[in-house]
């Protein structure tokens, strides 16, 4: 196929009137899962712990991030139109057609990502879900900026001038992360006006991983020669108390019914001792096949679904609500 | 300090011409300050000069049309053919010599068949996709009947009982 021939601009004001023919149609599905592996390996593939070096789970991510513009509703309408619809800027040059799908891609991008970062981590998705509650509560602006979230003081501003990255971010004092709610907005605003020449934007996913870092870790800082104790909680005791749900459901259900036997309850709560190990160091970073299979090599895929897929599944939502519940942001 | 947007900062890399000059000589002087967005632009832009492979294109085509057939595909009525034998005994009823047939249903970019072979007090069902996708579980309903079937890929031909006439379906895949 000879794309070169094809403009961006052309597709998609062809796209407002009439169908696509095939030809088009893999033009405009190329040009998008070209962005949008490039975003994502550039912004986020040193991120995503678990995926660096996974050349296909970035292509599944990237692909599953474009592939709701290509499906119609039942008005026969490409998810794609309706976006091209609620596009407030005039496209009236192919820099600006790019400019709109590249805009579109990102956002959905960041959405994936986040999205994965909640499957793979609850106490990610426990904190992000605390912080939109005070986000709304607050009246503070929701922004995105090249596809990453940002929050804004006040529902009247933009992002004007240069973002705080990661590098940057990760400077502000830790014991700020452990404020609860609007003093952690305030706080966190503040040091950005005052102590840097950054714009006022803090960036959502970053603040959820400072937090969570935070919580993770008992320390003690010395600060201008005082010993300050800050006061936290120590996560270990909410993930001991997550494992004794998932021991307790063993033993008077699994096992006392002969459902499962010792040994291999046994097995079952040892991998939940890795499981929560990741869960507070970044997330998930494998299936529960894989978690159990590295207590048993001799454990097939076939017999892991056919056997132990349900339970081991049902005893982990059991551990993952109990572990969020008890946590308090 | 000079205000540089997301869409000027893209503009810079896509379309520089379209800044203006004092634009273009605060970025390319403050480079640095943005070079996290200009880096991700810059490999945009150089992802953009290639083709895709087909191996990809196929790919995602496929995800398409799974996600579409999440949403439900409607599958018309194409054809049917008469399965009758030419000799017909005097002693077969009306009914059965009318319900022995084929019917195909199809959707609009036929990517999924349905094969309904109609004979004697049934309906079966045979369900076939365009790419081969395996182990897949369906609900199909049936029109004008609207009722709902569940089953899956593995477990073929749907058996409806009484038979029904059929003139669309809708088939999700869960």
């Amino acid at each position: 196929m000879n794309e070169s021939k094809f403009d961006i601009i052309d597709i998609l004001n062809k796209l407002k009137f009439s169908e696509l023919t095939r030809v088009e149609l893999n033009f405009l599905i190329s040009k998008s899962y070209q962005i949008s592996i490039s975003f994502l390996k550039s912004k986020f593939a040193s991120r995503l712990d678990f995926l660096s070096h996974d050349q296909q789970g970035l292509e599944e991510i990237a692909m599953d991030a474009i592939v709701p513009f290509f499906v119609k509703n039942s008005y026969n309408v490409y998810g794609l139109s309706r976006s091209l619809e609620k596009w407030d800027d005039p496209i009236e040059t192919n820099a600006d057609a790019t400019y709109f799908l590249s805009r579109i891609i990102w956002r959905r991008v960041d959405q994936a990502v986040t999205k994965i970062l909640k499957e793979r981590d609850p106490i990610f998705e426990k904190i992000i879900k605390t912080l939109h509650v005070c986000i709304k509560n607050n009246n503070y602006r929701k922004f995105r900026h090249f596809g990453t979230l940002y929050i804004l003081p006040n529902s009247n501003i933009d992002i004007e001038g240069q973002v705080i990255d990661a590098q940057n971010f990760n400077l502000i004092p830790i014991q700020y992360f452990g404020l609860k709610q609007t003093k952690l907005f305030t706080k966190i605003f503040q040091y950005i006006e005052n102590e840097t020449n950054f714009c006022v934007a803090i960036p959502l996913n970053l603040l959820v991983k400072r937090i969570k870092f935070y919580h993770t870790d008992l320390i003690e800082e010395r600060y201008e020669g005082h010993t300050i104790s800050t006061d936290k909680y120590s996560l270990d005791l909410v993930v001991e108390d997550a494992m004794s749900s998932v021991r307790e459901k063993l033993d008077t259900f699994y096992v006392s019914k002969d459902k499962l036997s010792a040994g291999e309850a046994d097995l079952m709560y040892a991998s939940f001792n890795n499981i929560a190990k990741d869960m507070l160091n970044g997330g998930l970073h494998d299936s529960l096949y894989e978690y159990l299979k590295d207590y048993d090599d001799s454990l097939t895929k076939d017999l892991f679904y056919a056997k132990y897929y349900n339970r081991m599944n049902y005893l982990f939502t059991i551990f993952k609500n109990r572990l969020v519940e008890n946590i308090d942001f | 300090m000079k205000i540089i947007s997301e869409k000027t900062l893209y503009k810079y890399v896509f379309c520089p011409s379209a800044l203006s000059e004092e634009e273009r000589l605060f970025i390319l002087k403050n480079d640095e300050r943005f070079k996290e967005d200009l880096d991700s632009l810059n490999a945009i832009k150089a992802s953009l000069e290639h083709e895709l492979s087909d191996t990809i294109l196929d790919k995602i085509h496929r995800k398409i049309i799974h996600a579409s057939a999440k949403k439900g595909i409607v599958l018309n009525l194409i054809n049917h053919s008469d399965n009758n034998e030419k000799c017909i005994f005097a002693a077969d009823s009306v009914r059965s010599k009318l319900q022995d047939e084929t019917c195909s249903y199809s959707d609009e970019s036929n990517n999924y068949l349905i094969k309904v072979i109609n004979k004697d007090t049934v309906n079966k069902i045979y369900v076939f996709t365009k790419d081969e996708i395996l182990d897949l579980e369906y609900s199909v309903t049936l029109f004008p009947s609207k009722e709902v079937y569940y089953t899956n890929s593995e477990d073929m031909p749907l058996i409806i009982s009484p038979q029904q006439n059929i003139k669309s379906i809708i088939l999700k895949v869960n």
